[in-house]
């Protein structure tokens, strides 16, 4: 089998695998809850409901709406989907020893992290925002608006920019285990959870401006954020490859 | 097939796991690895694996280091851990998905061992299996991958008496000279008949590393006639058949190794089977 056969099947693998919510994840297991579509209804539902809250006067200040929405679902969700399970099959092997090289582990990993689960969270949460912010106007204005703001380029940037951001981090955490570095991994962890820390506040509304919220704007989402991604990215390569030398 | 040489290794600094540990592994036989909970029996086998790194010593197997994990390597191993995976695929579609990787899977093989464990319907889901037939689906998806070195972490928990010995049937059949399968488990009596060889470990130090016509050579397993000197006594048990004894084999008598009695043996006697298989 060639090598990209085995980062197809790598990726297949990782699609399926990704999505199944261990046992001690919240209780016991329904089978519906280990479907792939699981995640995406959770997806659906968070968007959803922020839809609704958008449609409402809650926020109605406009800076950074979408930024912390969809940053709040990333920090809150993605860590767990991303870093959790794939650290979980790490410590049981299934993923580590599967026959493949170290590179097209990597880029099927890459792939999986910064392509397609973005692509299909970005659908789910966009498909609930459009039908929460629809009901969300009819049931407090009294008039059904079924309209999605296609033209703020934000509400697809936003999401894709903050999904990069959490996917290297991430990543960097499946490298760091992978070759077992320690300070990379605790670099990792550290990225994974200080937006985690800082959005909670955030979203409780205790920052309404200064520095913080910047941190979660659509401007510093465009830059900032694939920024660290790429140099986390680009950082972990650089480690895998050095300690495989 | 492995050589293991003055291997180191903890999880904390200040709970070491295994301790210069030097060791060989030779192909063409099943080896059992037994030990207490918790003295390294999965660790020896992930750092095999290469899924744990030595902390000093190394681990060569088959001519590569494991924690490379470098392709022509990672397709001559197969580890099947303990616990197995609760995937929403069905049986047909795991296998598709996963038998691409081994060069030398054979779908023949993988229908005919679920066969053996009376399972057929290959589109059931594996999530809704009980343990003990997901634990068959991975154990004949480990035999059918055909590679080299087969590591099995306690395969035989979870499994049905018929079952154990559906199991130990096939893994006689499988063996041949090129292949090694290396099996943990703290149940010595499921591999009663089948173990060319054994290995036990006891708190981070290794008890014995011994090919079974050696053990039978140099101990006699039976039952207690009364004239045995209690110097050359290294366990004894009661049955209703009378005492059940590990004694020296000082007249070279034929008999039969019990995993279990020689288990006990290794443990209450320590100083004397020590000396008796010359481990330091």
């Amino acid at each position: 089998m060639n090598s990209v056969k085995r980062i197809y099947y790598l990726i297949k693998r990782g699609l399926i695998i990704p999505y199944a919510i261990p046992s001690d994840f919240g209780g016991k297991r329904k089978s519906w809850q280990s479907s792939s579509y699981y995640f995406y209804l959770w997806f659906l539902l968070f968007a959803f409901s922020m839809g609704i809250l958008r449609s409402t006067d809650f926020y109605s200040y406009e800076s950074n709406v979408n930024g912390m929405v969809y940053g709040a679902v990333f920090t809150l969700i993605w860590p767990f989907v991303m870093t959790r399970e794939h650290c979980k099959k790490i410590n049981r092997g299934f993923a580590i020893l599967q026959p493949a090289t170290t590179t097209e582990k990597f880029l099927a990993f890459a792939i999986i992290s910064l392509i397609v689960l973005p692509i299909h969270y970005i659908c789910s949460s966009a498909i609930g925002f459009y039908l929460g912010q629809g009901l969300g106007s009819g049931l407090f204005h009294g008039n059904f608006i079924w309209a999605y703001d296609w033209s703020r380029v934000s509400l697809y940037v936003t999401p894709i920019t903050v999904s990069l951001f959490f996917a290297a981090t991430s990543f960097s955490l499946f490298v760091s285990l992978l070759i077992k570095n320690e300070k990379l991994q605790l670099v990792g962890m550290a990225a994974v959870l200080i937006p985690v820390v800082l959005a909670v506040p955030f979203m409780l509304g205790v920052y309404e401006s200064g520095i913080l919220p910047q941190l979660f704007s659509n401007t510093a989402a465009y830059v900032v954020y694939p920024l660290v991604a790429i140099a986390f990215l680009f950082g972990s390569f650089i480690t895998l490859k050095r300690e495989r030398a | 097939m492995i050589e293991i040489k003055n291997l180191d290794f903890y999880y904390k600094r200040n709970h070491q796991v295994l301790k210069d540990i030097t060791m060989n592994f030779r192909a063409g036989r099943i080896t059992g690895l037994l030990g207490k909970n918790g003295v390294g029996k999965s660790t020896l086998l992930h750092l095999i694996a290469g899924l744990q790194f030595p902390v000093e010593g190394t681990v060569n197997v088959m001519g590569y280091i494991p924690h490379k994990r470098q392709l022509n390597f990672l397709q001559n191993i197969f580890l099947l851990n303990e616990e197995v995976p609760e995937t929403t695929l069905s049986i047909a579609k795991f296998e598709k998905v996963n038998a691409v990787f081994y060069p030398a899977f054979s779908h023949e093989d993988f229908v005919k061992y679920l066969a053996e464990f009376e399972i057929t319907e290959l589109k059931e889901r594996i999530d809704k299996l009980s343990f003990g037939t997901r634990k068959k689906v991975f154990i004949s998806f480990a035999l059918a991958v055909n590679t080299k070195l087969l590591l099995m972490d306690e395969p035989t928990n979870g499994l049905d008496i018929p079952t154990k010995a559906t199991l130990r049937k096939i893994l006689r059949l499988r063996m041949n000279d090129e292949r090694l399968i290396i099996i943990s488990t703290h149940q010595a009596r499921d591999l009663q008949n089948i173990l060319d060889s054994v290995v036990i470990l006891n708190n981070e130090n290794l008890l014995l590393n011994a090919a079974d016509s050696e053990i039978t050579q140099k101990l006699y397993f039976g039952i207690a006639t009364g004239n045995e000197s209690p110097d050359t006594v290294l366990y004894r048990e009661p049955s209703v058949a009378g005492d059940q004894i590990v004694r020296l084999n000082t007249a070279n008598e034929e008999s039969n190794l019990d995993v279990e009695l020689l288990f006990n043996a290794a443990f209450q006697s320590k100083e004397l089977f020590a000396k008796t298989f010359n481990i330091k």
